[in-house]
């Protein structure tokens, strides 16, 4: 069964320009312009129940703005949408009891109150009685280690500590799908890895569908089976992680260190990222040349050290964005 | 449906306990804040009192009919900055996304909103507006009354302060306009009816309901009729249901935001 059902959405932001200076402001009073920027448009896709889902892209690609149509947050111009079968913008209240939402750019805690009473408050305004809430809450209690801030007030707590509690507040209602727009933003690598850790543990125990937006390709590559990568509103690649490695992992890097100095030019399908002392670093493209190639040419007596690796995530990610910009 | 107002109810209270729970705090900050409401309130008095002394009435009105329109206009600004402060806070939550928050909520956004943030000052004018009462007007009658008056007059206030911000979402920064008219609001509900032109007291019972809000209200307390109580009790029905549609409408313009915050 389907999750997310996504036909055609767009969503357009009218925004109004002007000419620069003060000169330009007095301008824009009598003579106003605007400008229609489409910040998603006519993307289409579909998230089975239970899947956990990458939608990545750059900044100001449609992320934010899709998931926040998906949330009932924002109105589309004009397409379809369904989750759970629920039309977000038609019935907001009814879809808010079945999905969770965080914002790692936005809190949604009240500072001055303890973890244990914001997730009180948040279990209200659920309507979950007080007894589950407390079990709930003593269940992520002992996941979380929460014990030792759970009756700090949130204004004292460290970026990561605060994360995590609005984590468990998005899941004290036991959502279906839970929506992460940039959860680690800014978290340390411990606390990322607890998170990443508890988001799997909760996929697969309570068969939670997931949502999630990063700049983070660790969250990316560790979570996901499947990515969306948008890119000025539109859907450019919708794939699953093992085909979007296959297809794109055709370059692999060769470091080797040498017991002489030796001098290489680039050649075709082969070219040379670092030639520091006796260290080189080659980028050996598997279209053109093998692995085999790139080790005669740097004469296998004279290697005293090499390893063979992937292309980084990170950078297919970033080389996917660059083309699709162009 | 009758659960669902319940449980908004229920939150609205909770919200409002942790405003409170917020403002104390800082117990020395809380009340000197009140005090000094209060002295500022009450430093309106030297004004008319001097108007007094050379006059024994203005309009048919003597002091303590005056201080009626105080003590109903600043218990109904007082209660609203209580209970619905957030409604003060809307074009802000509107140009920086901060409704995002509420939105993901299964609960009613006009109602969470509202309850979302308390003004500590505000007690100052709700007790001044006791004080006021029971110093120029005093009966248990009256009190009673004046509860019931003030809790329709900060509903009025309120809606009508819905109806000026929610036009935010569709005119980005018009929150200068919407205090200014705030203001006005404010003005026409402190001055007695009688100081004012024909013109400007239709202003005052359409556009900018101050009338509704204090003037009609003192004249109960003055002299209780129910047809004026039944008309204070429609239009009161009316401008909220008024403020639901406008906001309602322009949350289909809310265009959200990247920005990064916190909430308050």
């Amino acid at each position: 069964m389907k999750a997310i059902e996504v036909k055609k959405l767009s969503k357009t932001f009218k925004s109004k320009t002007k000419e620069k200076g003060l000169k330009g402001s007095i301008k824009a009073i009598f003579k106003p312009k605007y400008q229609e920027k489409k910040a998603v448009n006519k993307i289409s896709f579909e998230v089975e129940k239970g899947e956990i889902l990458a939608f990545i892209g750059p900044n100001g690609a449609g992320k934010s703005t899709t998931i926040k149509m998906l949330t009932g947050i924002l109105f589309p111009t004009s397409g379809e949408i369904s989750v759970l079968g629920i039309n977000p913008h038609k019935e907001r209240k009814k879809l808010a009891y079945k999905i969770g939402t965080v914002f790692g750019q936005k809190e949604q805690l009240w500072i001055h109150l303890t973890p244990y009473d914001n997730f009180k408050f948040f279990g209200a305004i659920y309507d979950i009685p007080e007894k589950i809430v407390e079990r709930r809450i003593e269940e992520y209690k002992q996941i979380f280690e929460l014990d030792e801030f759970i009756n700090t007030p949130v204004r004292g707590l460290s970026l990561g500590q605060r994360m995590i509690c609005e984590i468990v507040a998005s899941l004290i209602h036991e959502p279906d799908i839970l929506f992460l727009d940039e959860p680690t933003i800014g978290l340390d690598p411990v606390i990322k890895e607890k998170i990443r850790v508890f988001i799997k543990r909760l996929n697969k125990e309570k068969k939670t569908t997931i949502f999630l937006t990063s700049h983070d390709v660790g969250d990316i590559e560790k979570l996901c089976k499947r990515v969306i990568i948008v890119n000025n509103g539109h859907i450019v690649l919708d794939d699953s992680m093992e085909n979007l490695k296959y297809h794109y992992l055709n370059k692999k890097i060769v470091e080797a260190k040498m017991n002489t100095k030796i001098n290489l030019d680039d050649v075709d399908g082969i070219s040379i990222l670092k030639d520091k002392d006796y260290n080189l670093k080659l980028e050996v493209d598997l279209t053109k040349k093998s692995i085999s190639d790139a080790i005669k040419l740097l004469d296998p007596d004279k290697i005293i050290d090499i390893n063979i690796s992937n292309t980084p995530l990170e950078t297919i990610i970033s080389n996917i964005y660059k083309e699709t910009k162009e | 449906m009758l659960t669902a107002v319940k449980n908004n109810f229920k939150i609205m209270f909770l919200s409002i306990k942790y405003n409170l729970m917020r403002c104390m705090e800082n117990n020395v900050a809380f009340m000197t804040s009140i005090i000094m409401m209060i002295f500022n309130n009450a430093s309106f008095i030297i004004q008319w009192l001097t108007i007094f002394a050379l006059k024994e009435t203005v309009g048919s009105y003597t002091l303590n009919d005056v201080m009626l329109f105080w003590a109903v206009s600043s218990g109904s600004f007082g209660l609203a900055h209580i209970l619905f402060n957030g409604i003060h806070k809307l074009p802000d939550y509107i140009e920086e996304g901060k409704l995002d928050a509420y939105l993901t909520m299964p609960k009613n956004v006009l109602c969470y909103v509202a309850t979302s943030s308390l003004e500590p000052s505000a007690f100052g004018d709700l007790i001044y507006g006791y004080l006021a009462l029971i110093i120029f007007n005093f009966s248990i009658k009256n009190i009673l009354l004046y509860t019931l008056l003030i809790i329709l007059g900060s509903l009025i206030f309120t809606s009508f302060a819905v109806i000026l911000n929610s036009i935010t979402f569709f005119i980005f920064r018009f929150s200068y306009v919407t205090e200014a008219l705030k203001e006005v609001f404010l003005n026409g509900c402190l001055y007695p009816d009688v100081i004012f032109k024909r013109a400007v007291k239709i202003i005052f019972f359409t556009l900018i309901p101050s009338a509704f809000a204090s003037w009609i209200p003192v004249h109960l307390l003055m002299n209780f009729s129910l047809n004026k109580f039944l008309i204070l009790i429609i239009f009161t029905i009316f401008i909220i249901i008024l403020a639901f549609i406008v906001f309602y409408r322009g949350l289909k313009n809310y265009s959200s935001s990247n920005l990064m915050g916190i909430r308050g």
